[in-house]
């Protein structure tokens, strides 16, 4: 089988440190002001003492059924096999079609490029085996990447083991980032 | 590649006199990577010094239009995790963590990840100068090294002369080439040390040393079960590898109790945050060695054969019960009974974190005494999920240099060490009283101040006393990297070159040695704190003390005793040592035992167990003012990082939702915080995450230096409010005995601005 | 081009000399229509290179609402165009007598106002060059590779209508009409899907936009005719004058009918966006009640986009010339600020924020730049220069 990659977002891991933004904005050469991923706090739910909050890391979705693609005028973003949506910046005309039609607000303009950019899974790390530069930096441990294929992979084993959640589901957009909402239980979950 | 950046335009010619603020402002913006890549190259074509032998290791012919992979050391904060830089060109394109390194385990924080931009940081420190009209004017003189370092060295040399070398402050902040700042301070002979360390955890490290021996144990998180953190943030003021650990211990399901008045990242991830009022955190703890040592829930084997005074604890922790705790903290008894019990049942896997300042009172010398015998009444030393004896600074021992004995010292210290603090050792200090002795005269009047990596003028509570006191000096030399608060108002400016630019001694971590070493040539005319240091003591007639010709030599020394190929230590990054034998149960204590009882404390006239020492409370409508970290800036020094800067621009005013209702603040308003001996204008953030009767502002912002174009303006400073309130025993600053007013700003108000 | 001053007789010295007077003034206004326009074209041509050049920074959207000004004057343009189109079809087809005169222009404005919606687009884009993909790579999925080919293929047949109609071949000229009047429903309903298949924007999202855009093209189609007729009547004299009379009150008799019908539209569409407490339909709703869109809708496209005009028309029976010039001027400002709130209320809310349970408070920027501003100047100037010279070369009578 081919492989389909995905990320698993362990939330409870995330710290809200940003060190992923770094990352990327250093190993893809992101404009200043410009962001491919991010941290979204969820909260605070409640009253002072009473209180909790999430942090969800987020990047572009690579959706199964994504609007970018769907709505894109030349074919310039595509779902490749391996489960990427590419942007070929030659095609792109900047009509800025798919970041009004990106649920989740994933898509940039390149100021220089002139084209509507966001995350590519790092795939020329992935190329040299490496992974995506924001999972291989994440201080709390709260991305975690790999073949949604493989049932042995990590990703596949999270997700078999934990009750998951994608964003807007009700998009329809079938995303490969999942969410595991959990809070560890004592003898440990969530390693 | 950084795609843009700022291009000064255009650099000021040596012997030329500019205006800083002015010279900053006629800069372009360029866009594009071939700008930055001719920048760099110019620089590092221009300016041959005669004393660079920074010859970056990898950089050959082969290399070009390739990305080379170099092992090196982080310097965004003082963790020093092994990194690994990606150069292409000449050009730093990627910093990531050495997996081979205990500190990073592969991984970067956002700080160390944003590296890339210290090193391109468009108000970089670009040649040396001399001050070219008034203090804090703005102008400067372009200089040559020679005479940056001649102007310097004779006027140290006659202050030595004229007042005696005691009338020279120097002082420095935690870095690799300390040893050899310290080498300058003690053959220039002067005992006047400044470190952060009376600003930092100063009641933690005496604590723990004088209970254990050691200043800075660790934890063994990969076995343990419980822990209680007191004001210790690990999330969001993040030492990477223990934070990566904690994050690891908690995702197994190790439980987490988190004492703060905030309701911190960490204390999301806690399985119970408890919102200790400031101050009274030892309250809780004496309590819960109440319930420990009169239900004998404590390791009897452990407290008899490897400490002493554990008779006179039981005594005085019997009047502490969870009840009299309660009235005071504000955790409810039957709360502090439940953890108390939970937390023994799980010993020896269970460790009260040593913390780093808990909640910041001049109490908390006394809290960290209770935290250090709660640890010793689980039995946790160097047991699996314990406390364990590998602090911060042990490793194997290092080859040196050999170099004279120093000179004796004649004069008592101005920081009062240890006359009037008896029980601070030498090396750490308590810099705010140096500017209060310069400020006052005495016992003497201080002259002049080298500040070597370290900004004084933001980091020392009472922000407007220490202009004052650095506006008094005869002379002041800053070493940095960047135009700094104090450096906007010294004499002279000698610039360092970058962590990424030079080489330092070598660092261990664990069982390895690291070494830190350039990536890429200097961008500008800057040398590194070893070379300077050395020529400064050259023209000082301290030669002997730095033997070396350039960094390597001292590098060379160190791994001497190891067999080591120096080459292949530049290709590798590190070297492993073999693991040392298995501690013995000694403790480096006069005693030789863990001390309960403390003999030092006796010997100065304290009760040699912990007591409770009332904290003082804010008047009716005052606050207490909270301070402590983000995850991306680095106490002073990250306010000029392009990407830590988006990431956090600016330091909002966390105030109680409830409270700003009352007080008519809404969220995103600009309030006015004002406390006894300042006044600044930030902005609330309105928040249900902090207790009523607390305020919060994140430190490091409120720059005071033009020269920063981009940390200039960004955030207030809470130096500017923070009174000088200093333990007598452990010469900690309490930071959060501060208390202050807030109220939304009125227009008549708006015309003020910030007045520090 | 008969003036009717050169008509006058000449009789007394003191006539002529008021009548050179006359004469002189007026060619003076002449001549500034010409001016004008041109100078204000120039600017427009400066400011859309400087965007082209400049890109992002020259205008005012952002990655958060990436369409802006200049995305809504495209389909500000091409929707009047369509409008013009349908209704000059429809009078031809149906044979509407009354409005015939009148409708002889409307393929010539058309045109130009197509392609000058062309040029703003075209302005907007960062890569025009690249929109060959457009035709060489094709996705069959996109509402926007729809619209853009149906509006291409749309132009083309506009021109060829022209050209019959030039050569005054009428049965083929009957063909056109019929084609065209298709090719402009098939453009205006798909450009309203280009909003409607956006999913992710549930104030967009729908077949709503497609039936809106279509009525109000035919609303600013009218508006536009309108304006037409009254220039035209007094130009003209004699049975020429009152046919361009009759004309411009039946053109505004149909105005008030689409203006009543685009208020009926716009309330249904505030009131179910409201009424689910849909979150972010009704916060784009909000921005446009009481938010950073309030003015644009309540003052514009409400005030003087339907009830300032239909108060006219009312109140002049439709008989009153003047009453219906203003009545269509205005419910043209008001068209305006119809596609702008529409497009820019779509994106006031980031779509990505929607998971999080914390409400979303406030709304994101957006501000036109000059530069943006100057574009949509200089196109309405270039529409106004272009039919003049039309006006000069080609028989529209």
């Amino acid at each position: 089988m081919s492989k389909r990659y995905g990320f698993v977002m362990l939330v409870y891991r995330c710290i809200d440190c940003k060190a992923c933004q770094v990352a990327c904005w250093a190993e893809n050469e992101v404009p200043l002001g410009k962001t491919r991923n991010w941290i979204t706090r969820d909260g605070y739910r409640g009253t002072f003492p009473h209180l909790s909050v999430d942090y969800l890391p987020g990047n572009c979705m690579h959706c199964d059924n994504a609007p970018c693609v769907s709505v894109c005028p030349t074919g310039a973003s595509s779902k490749r096999e391996d489960g990427i949506v590419a942007v070929n910046y030659k095609k792109c005309i900047g009509c800025k079609y798919c970041m009004v039609a990106c649920p989740y607000d994933a898509r940039y303009f390149h100021p220089e490029k002139e084209v509507a950019d966001k995350c590519t899974m790092c795939k020329h790390r992935l190329a040299e085996g490496k992974e995506p530069a924001c999972v291989t930096t994440c201080v709390g441990g709260a991305r975690v990447f790999g073949d949604l294929n493989d049932p042995h992979s990590r990703v596949s084993k999270l997700l078999r083991k934990h009750r998951h959640k994608v964003l807007l589901p009700e998009q329809g957009t079938k995303p490969s980032i999942y969410y595991i909402m959990e809070r560890p239980q004592e003898g440990g979950n969530l390693e | 590649m950084p795609k843009q950046s700022h291009s000064k335009i255009p650099t000021p010619q040596p012997g030329e006199t500019f205006h800083w603020n002015r010279y900053f402002t006629r800069r372009q913006f360029i866009k594009g990577s071939a700008a930055v890549l001719a920048t760099a190259a110019a620089a590092a074509g221009g300016i041959k010094t005669g004393f660079k032998e920074n010859q970056v290791a990898y950089a050959s012919e082969e290399t070009s239009g390739k990305t080379v992979a170099i092992p090196t050391i982080c310097e965004n904060c003082v963790w020093r995790c092994g990194a690994i830089a990606y150069v292409k060109d000449g050009i730093l394109t990627k910093l990531e963590g050495n997996p081979e390194h205990p500190n990073s385990r592969g991984k970067l924080c956002p700080r160390g990840n944003a590296g890339i931009k210290v090193l391109y940081d468009p108000d970089r420190l670009q040649f040396p100068m001399i001050r070219a009209g008034e203090r804090g004017s703005g102008l400067w003189r372009r200089v040559s090294w020679e005479e940056a370092l001649d102007f310097t060295a004779e006027n140290m040399q006659r202050i030595k002369d004229e007042h005696g070398p005691e009338a020279m402050i120097m002082s420095s902040t935690h870095n690799l080439t300390q040893p050899y700042f310290e080498n300058l301070l003690n053959a220039f002979g002067t005992p006047n040390y400044g470190t952060q360390r009376s600003l930092c955890f100063n009641a933690m490290t005496i604590a723990f040393t004088y209970t254990y021996g050691i200043a800075q144990p660790g934890v063994d998180y990969d076995n343990c079960r419980y822990i209680i953190y007191t004001g210790r943030n690990l999330a969001e003021a993040i030492s990477n590898s223990e934070t990566q650990k904690m994050m690891e211990f908690a995702a197994r399901g190790g439980k987490i109790v988190v004492l703060d008045p905030r309701f911190t990242i960490t204390a999301s991830k806690a399985v119970e945050w408890l919102p200790v009022k400031p101050g009274t955190d030892l309250a809780f703890f004496l309590a819960v060695n109440h319930v420990i040592v009169t239900e004998e829930l404590y390791d009897r084997d452990f407290i008899e054969k490897h400490t002493v005074g554990f008779e006179k604890l039981k005594e005085a922790l019997q009047s502490y019960s969870p009840e009299w705790a309660a009235e005071r903290c504000e955790i409810d008894a039957g709360t502090i009974r439940r953890i108390a019990r939970e937390f023994a049942s799980y010993r020896p896997a269970a460790v009260a974190h040593p913390n780093w300042r808990t909640s910041n009172f001049r109490n908390s010398f006394q809290t960290q005494r209770a935290i250090a015998i709660l640890n010793a009444l689980m039995g946790n030393w160097g047991k699996p999920g314990g406390l364990t004896p590998e602090g911060e600074e042990s490793g194997p021992e290092l080859g040196s240099l050999p170099q004279p004995p120093y000179p004796k010292v004649r004069a008592p210290r101005l920081d009062g060490v240890p006359w009037k603090y008896p029980l601070v050792p030498l090396k750490y200090g308590v810099i705010q009283e140096i500017r209060d002795a310069l400020l006052t005269g005495k016992p003497y009047q201080g002259k002049g101040w080298l500040v070597y990596r370290q900004n004084p003028l933001m980091s020392i509570p009472e922000r407007r006393k220490t202009l004052t006191a650095l506006k008094n000096l005869d002379f002041l030399a800053v070493i940095d990297i960047l135009p700094n608060d104090t450096a906007y108002y010294a004499d002279v400016i000698l610039p360092e070159s970058t962590y990424l630019e030079r080489w330092d001694p070598i660092a261990p971590a664990g069982n390895k040695l690291f070494l830190r070493q350039p990536v890429v040539e200097p961008l500008y005319d800057t040398m590194s704190g070893l070379m300077i240091l050395k020529e400064l003591g050259k023209r000082l007639g301290l030669e002997d003390y730095f033997p070396y010709e350039k960094e390597q030599d001292i590098i060379k020394a160190q791994i001497a005793p190891f067999n080591i190929d120096f080459d292949e230590l530049v290709k590798k990054g590190f070297y492993e040592v073999k693991e040392s034998e298995d501690h013995e149960m000694h403790f480096q204590t006069k005693s030789g035992k863990v001390e309960i009882n403390s003999s030092l404390l006796e010997s100065v006239g304290e009760p040699g167990v912990p007591v409770w020492q009332e904290p003082p409370a804010p008047p009716e409508g005052q606050f207490y003012l909270l301070t402590g970290k983000v995850a991306q800036h680095s106490q002073f020094t990250t306010q000029n990082n392009q990407w830590l800067m988006e990431l956090t621009p600016y330091n909002p005013l966390w105030i109680n939702a409830a409270v700003a209702k009352r007080l008519g603040i809404k969220d995103n308003q600009k309030v006015v915080v004002e406390s006894k001996v300042g006044k600044v204008i930030s902005r609330a953030n309105v928040t249900e995450a902090i207790r009523p009767d607390c305020v919060f502002l994140a430190a490091g912002f409120g720059h005071l230096s033009k020269a920063l174009t981009i940390g200039y303006g960004a955030g207030v400073s809470n130096s500017a409010l923070h009174e000088t309130n200093t333990d007598k025993l452990s010469g900690c600053q309490a930071l959060s005995e501060t208390f202050v007013t807030v109220k939304p700003l009125n227009s008549e108000e708006i015309a003020g601005g910030e007045t520090s | 081009m008969s003036t009717p001053v050169s008509k006058l007789p000449a009789t007394r010295p003191e006539q002529e000399l008021e009548y050179k007077k006359v004469q002189k003034y007026r060619s003076l206004i002449e001549l500034s229509t010409w001016l004008v326009p041109a100078l204000l074209l120039f600017l427009g041509i400066i400011a859309g290179l400087h965007i082209v050049a400049a890109g992002e920074e020259a205008l005012g959207t952002s990655d958060l609402v990436p369409w802006g000004l200049l995305i809504a004057a495209y389909v500000l343009l091409a929707v009047t165009c369509s409008g013009l189109c349908m209704i000059s079809s429809l009078g031809h087809i149906l044979h509407i007598r009354k409005m015939e005169i009148v409708l002889q222009r409307a393929i010539l404005l058309a045109i130009i106002i197509l392609i000058a919606g062309f040029a703003t687009l075209a302005t907007e884009l960062g890569h025009p060059l690249r929109l060959i993909y457009v035709l060489f790579s094709p996705n069959f999925t996109s509402g926007i590779w729809w619209m853009g080919t149906i509006y291409g293929i749309y132009l083309v047949a506009l021109i060829v209508e022209l050209y019959i109609q030039q050569t005054g071949k009428h049965n083929l000229a009957r063909i056109m009409y019929i084609i065209t009047l298709i090719l402009a429903v098939a453009a205006t309903s798909n450009l309203g899907s280009v909003f409607g298949l956006i999913n992710a924007r549930p104030f967009w999202s729908g077949p709503y936009w497609s039936i809106y855009i279509l009525i109000t093209a035919i609303m600013s189609g009218l508006a536009v005719v309108t304006v037409l007729a009254w220039l035209m009547q007094r130009k003209e004299r004699g049975y020429r004058g009152d046919a361009f009379r009759s004309s411009l009150k039946t053109t505004s008799k149909g105005l008030a009918i689409l203006l009543v019908l685009t208020g009926v539209l716009t309330f249904w569409k505030i009131t179910t966006s409201l009424y689910g407490g849909i979150p972010a339909k009704e916060l784009a709703t909000l921005a446009l009640l009481k938010g950073p869109l309030a003015v644009p809708f309540w003052l514009f496209e409400i005030g003087l986009g339907i009830v300032v005009p239909l108060v006219l028309i009312i109140a002049g029976r439709s008989e009153r010339l003047n009453y219906n010039l203003l009545a269509a001027l205005s419910s043209l400002v008001g068209i305006v600020f119809m596609r702008y709130n529409m497009v820019i209320a779509g994106q006031l809310v980031p779509a990505g924020n929607l998971d999080v349970q914390q409400a979303f408070e406030g709304f994101a920027n957006y501000l036109p730049s000059s530069s943006e501003i100057l574009v949509v100047i200089g196109a309405i100037s270039f529409i106004i220069l272009a039919y003049r010279i039309g006006e000069y070369f080609l028989k529209l009578d």
